[in-house]
């Protein structure tokens, strides 16, 4: 079952003390269960672009639906309920004063019964494995195990959708292959559907569809190895490429005879070992 | 500094500690009341007695205790001291210039010592053994009947803790603008007054910037979590009132009466 789960049509918006569009009629669907990565420079329009999803702006023109119905003022509490935002800074997204507080706080918002937030807190503890964590203070905390309750906090809610905002961007390498491990089972476990800012490769690896936006407009909807093949220069779109690709292509312009293709690191590996093979 | 206990918490697991916080706090102010009742020594001795009793309650050592509190003792001996000095009345023991001892004034001197010592006593007592965030959880189930004329208890208590939670993050900013600045030059701590204070500004513009920053960023945190002040929210934290709090509030009550029988 693979219906629209968001529906973006022809959306305008600009900010009032600025004098272009920050998004210039942008449209595109995603379906139940993708994940989906937007990538673009800074000031391209994404971090703007999830407020209106989640209805912390006001579109401009243009229209916005989720699971069929569309975003106005009356319905954007309820909407807001099954979209999950974890952002960037771990820090100032931590309300409570120890972790379970904190993932207490979505749950009082939507008047949860205190049997019921006990129960989801011990679950979503576990999902992010930080049981043991439960009455530390944020200040104790690094950052990825910070945001690694971020997230626990939004999953609490079971999200239909699930957006990251730079979420991994300021976290060390294996914080982040972490949190993205656990949102990777989560959402093939319960078909959520994921959206991520990011500017980081081997976030954009794990995705299905890749959107790329540029002052304010979508220019590309694409997969993510057509991507990595196509894009000559992926520094022009804030990308780094990854190790896999990198690797190959210092190997490349050392005149070996590797294909001229983006592999992921598996592939690179066999490749090598065929070519140390012949040597 | 360091050893410096007026206003900290220390964790623990004592009857104290684990007290319902409206209910210490509004003891506290209680004892705080009766203590301007007593006015000889048996009611004194009586709530020396109670405090002892809480002290020793709260398991924490009577030593770290005096030893926390002797940052105070200074403004305690210029009080009495003015007390002494200046109090007029009853037998004149000594007298140079303007300054006499009387009766009257040795006397009130010991008093105000002694209330001093006892509201200090059970106000330390209080923050040693109540969290910043069951403090403000008390203070917002204490001002909680105010909902009933619209005055946003719960905004308040949320922005207590809040307030709280920040600290930490915002001492450690400080920290590392003040090293930043150090590395560009910026000497704190040396030279006169107004040197040092001038050496403040690089610190607090960039932190108070970051705070501005923090807040923003927050607050679209807690929009997008379904914070609404206008909503009404359910409770995680939770204090029982247990029997243990009812005892305490009986011999808190016990005591005042007996202070006010004794008194003359």
């Amino acid at each position: 079952m693979l219906n629209n789960i968001i529906e973006v049509k022809n959306i305008n918006f600009k900010y009032n003390d600025s004098e272009t569009k920050t998004i210039n009629n942008i449209s595109f669907n995603i379906k139940t269960g993708e994940w989906v990565s937007i990538i673009g420079h800074n000031g391209s329009g994404k971090s703007t672009l999830i407020k209106l999803l989640d209805g912390l702006v006001q579109l401009d023109s243009g229209s916005i639906s989720m699971n069929g119905d569309e975003i106005n003022e009356k319905n954007v509490n309820k909407i807001r309920k099954n979209i999950g935002l974890v952002f960037q800074n771990p820090d100032n997204q931590f309300v409570g004063a120890t972790v379970e507080d904190d993932i207490a706080f979505g749950l009082e918002n939507y008047q949860f019964s205190r049997d019921e937030m006990i129960k989801i807190i011990d679950n979503v503890l576990d999902l992010v494995d930080m049981q043991k964590y439960r009455k530390h203070e944020p200040s104790k905390l690094s950052g990825g195990q910070k945001q690694r309750i971020a997230l626990a906090g939004v999953l609490a809610l079971n999200p239909k959708i699930l957006i990251l905002d730079e979420s991994t961007s300021m976290i060390d390498p294996q914080g982040r292959n972490n949190i993205l491990n656990v949102i990777d089972e989560f959402s093939r476990k319960s078909n959520m559907t994921v959206i991520s800012i990011t500017h980081d490769v081997e976030e954009i690896k794990l995705s299905n569809r890749v959107l790329l936006l540029s002052n304010g407009e979508l220019v590309e909807d694409t997969s993510p190895e057509k991507l990595f093949e196509n894009v000559k220069d992926l520094e022009e779109y804030a990308l780094e490429l990854p190790f896999s690709a990198q690797l190959s292509k210092y190997l490349i312009k050392h005149k070996l005879q590797l294909p001229n293709r983006y592999m992921n690191e598996g592939e690179l590996i066999e490749c090598i070992k065929k070519l140390y093979l012949k040597m | 500094m360091e050893n410096f206990i007026f206003g900290r918490y220390m964790p623990g697991n004592s009857l104290v500690h684990n007290l319902n916080p409206a209910m210490k706090i509004l003891i506290s102010f209680y004892f705080i009341v009766i203590v301007f009742f007593a006015n000889n020594y048996l009611t004194y001795a009586l709530l020396f007695f109670l405090c002892f009793i809480s002290l020793y309650l709260s398991k924490i050592s009577f030593g770290f205790f005096l030893k926390g509190i002797r940052p105070l003792i200074l403004l305690i001996i210029i009080t009495v001291l003015l007390q002494l000095f200046f109090s007029a009345g009853g037998h004149i023991y000594f007298s140079f210039w303007i300054f006499k001892i009387t009766s009257l004034g040795l006397i009130s001197a010991a008093y105000i010592f002694m209330r001093f010592m006892l509201i200090i006593t059970i106000s330390t007592l209080l923050t040693l053994t109540t969290s910043p965030l069951a403090i403000s959880y008390g203070i917002e189930k204490i001002l909680s009947p105010l909902k009933k004329i619209h005055c946003p208890v719960d905004t308040i208590a949320l922005m207590i803790s809040i307030a709280l939670r920040f600290v930490p993050t915002l001492t450690d900013e400080a920290t590392s603008i003040m090293n930043a600045q150090r590395s560009r030059g910026v000497d704190f701590g040396n030279g006169n007054l107004v040197k040092r204070i001038k050496s403040l500004i690089p610190l607090l513009v960039p932190l108070f910037v970051s705070a501005f920053k923090h807040a923003d960023e927050l607050s679209v945190a807690m929009e997008a979590r379904g914070y609404s002040p206008e909503m009404k929210r359910t409770k995680f934290k939770s204090y029982l009132i247990g029997m243990n709090d009812y005892i305490s509030m009986m011999l808190f009550f016990v005591i005042s009466l007996m202070i006010i029988f004794f008194r003359n």
